[in-house]
């Protein structure tokens, strides 16, 4: 009997080391754990090449998070790696296609034997069509440039520099969701024929790209809640260095208005001249400034710690991105993300400030930055920096879940108020009514802390016209899980909880110590010390009067 | 993370603190010692059985502003005529010192006064110098040294003889010293709440806690045989006093404190004057330091913790302070900031109280010392005159190196006198 347990035991241990040793070697799904098993959806995404030729943007990461909205695990794959019967094992596979280079034989096979959703984006469909012809539709070449796309009744002007593949539909022959337009012919920009569907233009930037967000609704089946879209006004790179007079002003006026907001806060501050770092604590009205804005309506983001690397003003810098090579910081990324958010955690909660969420600085953040950060924040804001081949950033139109980059991501897509812009209003509502194609979307742009708060009243006031509800940040579940601080939110209430005490180095725990026994020393010394001199003087009056 | 800044100033902050609680356990102890003083009974007329033979030594370059004030002052002293031998050093002297002494020496025919006049080639190389020559003709079993600007009081000189007659351990009794001038100006009037506090915590203190003192270059006595067995004093001393009792230690003796024998003594009034003598002090505290400390210790006991302490506040104590001082003005100007945690402002005010409370104490064991004119001097020394130490150490520490470097001999620069 003991032998028995013992063997099985043996057996369990190998079995759990073959399982890890075996998953090492494979590629992960992204974030397994936090999705619902029995309704998850993984995906095969199959793709010729990640960019257009001479643009460092990473289409197919840009692809491959707008999925993520939905409840699905991904898989990525070179097309040149793909081998026969692959994809039957995924709930559904998206091919995407950058560079017309003509698909194999198996692949090809594989396609037209699949019976699940198929989503085929951009180019290379001719190849396809041409192994399994199907009626009706006709590859007629790839430089289609339409000057309209059309969705849902709605009508916006393409800006796209990217060309069409030009699909003729005879009969009926399949639904089209969305066409495009150069103003004499009609072309399908989305069409479903039978379990395929295909997307004419990949395009990962503005309306096209939010008119495939909506579409992938009908694609993956998932339907969520429309009936309440939201949007945010964020105040931008608030930090100590900006006017505090301005920033209680456009709590005031946002508080007054009964909006919620988000505030961009950069805690810290380092200045290179003198190689210090200056903080909340060292700027008691700053602090007070930011818990004000947090008690009236602000949930407060935290945008970095410092936003400098280089010699940068904060809020000009980068801070987890080399902004000036144009590429991934080369440090160790586990710890400069330790470092700085935790610095920064610490910062804040000391000083009674809660952030619930984060922003990386110009929205740039390495794979490897993101991933770390995903440890400490349950909450992104901004838009996604989708390629660490140079900074290029995707907004998207809705909130995304549970990447292998992010718990939670809420979209920034409407721009920002620029006073130079006499048109901002109206650039900000154009980027709305794009974003609104999406059944369920979720917008927000930002406000400069240092602008006139009069500049954010009128569109305020539009959105209010508008019946469009505010995202109140802190209402939603959030959570920041800092190395000494876990901060919480939850229907209003912020809570900041100390999960041990704050290890300081050593030296400074030493130094802490003898700080205290030298005041108390002192103290009885100084006590001491005035005992004597009272005595002495008492016993000079006294032999002055015996002399 | 801590930065090059937090590491200076905990080493400022640690510093200046074990300086400042040393001086503190130092005035508790001068304090201590002062009421045992103010307790013992002595009795200077009976308790000396057979008056010993004393020659009192006056090195004099140039002195004419106050030598005859010093010389009747030492006459006047009460102790028998036959038994104390005065020997002047009117050593080089370009201006009418010798003039002078030679009057009081007609004038006091009956006073034992020894006058040696030298010249450019046989003397004016420094008080040690001086001395060495007029030890030479010292008789006496015991020697006594003022500096040419003294005037002890009438019963100095009992004081210190029954103090050393009495103890065999003693190779040297030394006095207290006030301030003649004290009321001339500022200045003096600092040094005068300075050279009090020195001598009760310094002295006072350091006798009572480790049985040490140091020779302070005027109004102590030391025995004859043992002088001469040490070779006189060292001429490259700057500092010849405090070197000589490093020697008197190095013997098995010690040097004792006997605060009842005063001696007044100018002080500089000018600040220029000041300088350059503390500078020469700072000077003669390296050469010590250097001579007996390094490359390895040439003493041991508490002479050798002494040393150890002249060099801790000649160095570390004095880099300390003026780290201190840069990062508070650099913090003043938002420049460097310190990481390390705690109120320094509560620790840098109760410095500040400590400072005060200890000099006080000091000046009420001073009768007519303790006032409030001196009570606000006190208040405004530590951020005035006490900061100007902070030059004067610059000066000696680069003035002693660039003599080392370039080999040159040290200058030794009398005070001015006024």
């Amino acid at each position: 009997m003991m032998c028995k347990s013992k063997i099985c035991y043996f057996v369990s241990i190998i079995l759990v080391a073959v399982f890890f040793t075996v998953s090492a070697g494979k590629p992960v799904m992204a974030q397994e754990m936090a999705k619902d098993g029995s309704s998850t959806k993984n995906v095969l995404i199959i793709y010729d090449r990640r960019n257009y030729f001479g643009f460092k943007a990473d289409e197919v990461t840009a692809i491959v998070n707008l999925l993520y909205h939905f409840n699905v695990n991904t898989e990525e794959i070179m097309a040149s790696s793909y081998k026969a019967g692959m994809m039957q094992k995924y709930d559904c596979t998206v091919y995407i296609g950058i560079s017309d280079e003509k698909l194999k034989n198996d692949l090809l096979k594989d396609i037209t034997d699949y019976k699940k959703p198929f989503l085929f984006v951009g180019k290379g469909i001719q190849y396809l069509l041409r192994y399994n012809p199907m009626e009706g539709v006709e590859f007629k070449g790839n430089n289609l440039k339409p000057v309209k796309v059309k969705y849902k009744d709605r009508e916006f002007i393409l800006k796209t520099e990217r060309f069409f593949q030009e699909i003729i539909l005879k009969n009926d022959a399949g639904q089209v969701f969305s066409t495009v337009s150069d103003e004499q012919s009609l072309y399908p920009y989305i069409v479903r024929l039978s379990n395929l569907w295909y997307v004419s233009c990949l395009d990962t930037q503005g309306v096209l790209f939010y008119i495939l967000a909506d579409v992938l609704h009908d694609f993956f089946e998932e339907y969520h809640d429309t009936s309440s879209p939201k949007i945010y006004v964020r105040i931008e790179d608030v930090h100590a260095e900006r006017s505090i007079e301005n920033l209680y002003k456009i709590a005031d006026y946002l508080q007054q208005e009964n909006v919620p907001y988000m505030v961009a806060l950069i805690p810290s501050f380092y200045d290179f001249k003198t190689k210090n770092i200056f903080d909340l604590k060292d700027n008691k009205r700053f602090a007070d400034c930011i818990k004000y804005m947090q008690d009236s309506g602000g949930s407060i983001v935290l945008h970095g710690y410092t936003h400098q690397i280089h010699k940068d003003m904060p809020g000009e810098g980068f801070e987890f991105w080399d902004g000036e090579k144009d590429q991934p910081l080369p440090v160790d990324m586990k710890k400069w993300v330790d470092e700085r958010i935790n610095a920064a955690i610490d910062e804040c909660t000391e000083v009674g400030i809660g952030p619930i969420a984060f922003e990386a600085p110009h929205y740039a953040a390495s794979s490897e930055a993101y991933k770390n950060l995903k440890r400490y924040f349950s909450t992104i804001i901004g838009h996604l920096q989708t390629s660490d081949r140079g900074y290029t950033t995707t907004p998207y139109p809705y909130t995304l879940h549970y990447s292998s980059l992010y718990n939670n991501l809420i979209p920034e897509n409407l721009g920002y108020v620029d006073p130079d812009d006499l048109l901002y209003k109206e650039h900000i509502f154009e980027e709305l009514e794009k974003v609104a194609i999406v059944r369920d979307y979720t917008a927000g742009f930002y406000f400069h802390s240092y602008l006139d708060p009069k500049l954010l009243e009128p569109i305020i006031v539009e959105i209010k016209k508008r019946g469009i509800d505010f995202l109140d940040l802190k209402q939603e579940n959030n959570w920041v899980k800092g190395a000494n601080y876990i901060i919480s939110s939850q229907s209003g209430n912020i809570q900041i909880e100390q999960v041990k005490t704050l290890k300081e180095p050593l030296l400074i725990r030493i130094f802490r110590r003898i700080f205290i026994v030298l005041l108390i020393l002192v103290t009885t010394i100084c006590l001491r010390l005035l005992y004597i001199f009272l005595d002495r003087r008492r016993k000079a009056k006294e032999y002055l009067f015996k002399e | 993370m801590l930065k090059t800044v937090d590491y200076i100033f905990m080493y400022s902050l640690f510093s200046i603190w074990i300086l400042l609680l040393f001086n503190a356990w130092l005035a508790f102890a001068g304090h201590s010692f002062f009421k045992e003083i103010e307790e013992r009974k002595i009795d200077i007329i009976k308790g000396i059985n057979n008056y010993p033979m004393v020659s009192i030594l006056v090195p004099a370059h140039n002195e004419e502003k106050v030598i005859e004030r010093s010389i009747l002052a030492i006459l006047k002293m009460d102790y028998p005529k036959d038994k104390r031998q005065l020997i002047v050093i009117n050593d080089n002297s370009k201006d009418e010192t010798g003039i002078i002494l030679e009057e009081i020496k007609s004038k006091y025919p009956n006073e034992n006064i020894q006058i040696i006049t030298t010249d450019a080639r046989t003397g004016g190389k420094g008080k040690a110098n001086a001395l060495n020559i007029g030890l030479q003709y010292a008789t006496g079993e015991y020697v006594v040294v003022y500096d040419a600007d003294n005037t002890p009081e009438v019963m100095s000189l009992r004081y210190l003889v029954y103090e050393i007659v009495n103890s065999k351990e003693y190779g040297a009794v030394i006095g207290k010293f006030r301030t003649r001038n004290k009321d001339a100006n500022i200045l003096t009037r600092f040094i005068n709440i300075e050279t009090l506090s020195f001598q009760w915590m310094m002295q006072g203190g350091r006798w009572k806690k480790f049985g040490i003192c140091l020779l302070p270059g005027t109004n102590f006595i030391i025995r004859k045989d043992l002088l001469e067995k040490l070779g006189g004093w060292d001429t490259k001393a700057i500092a010849e006093d405090t070197e000589l009792s490093i020697r008197v230690y190095g013997n098995g003796f010690k040097i004792a404190f006997m605060p009842r024998a005063v001696s007044w003594e100018q002080e500089p009034e000018t600040f220029k004057v000041w300088f350059k003598q503390r500078t020469r002090w700072v000077k003669g505290n390296i050469y010590v330091v250097n001579k007996y400390l390094f490359p390895l210790p040439k003493c041991s006991g508490p002479i050798l913790i002494d040393l150890l302490y002249m060099f801790l506040e000649s160095f570390l104590f004095f880099f300390a302070v003026i780290f201190s001082d840069a990062v508070f003005i650099l913090g003043l100007f938002g420049i460097a900031k310190i990481s390390l945690p705690g109120n320094f402002l509560v620790i840098w005010m109760l410095a500040y109280i400590l400072f005060i409370l200890e000099i006080s104490i000091n000046l009420t064991m001073e009768k007519g010392e303790y006032n409030l004119s001196n009570f606000f001097l006190i208040v405004i020394m530590y951020l005035t005159y006490c900061q100007c130490w902070i030059i004067v150490c610059i000066s000696g520490i680069y003035s002693y190196f660039k003599d080392a470097i370039f080999k040159r001999e040290h200058t030794w620069y009398k005070t001015e006198r006024f």
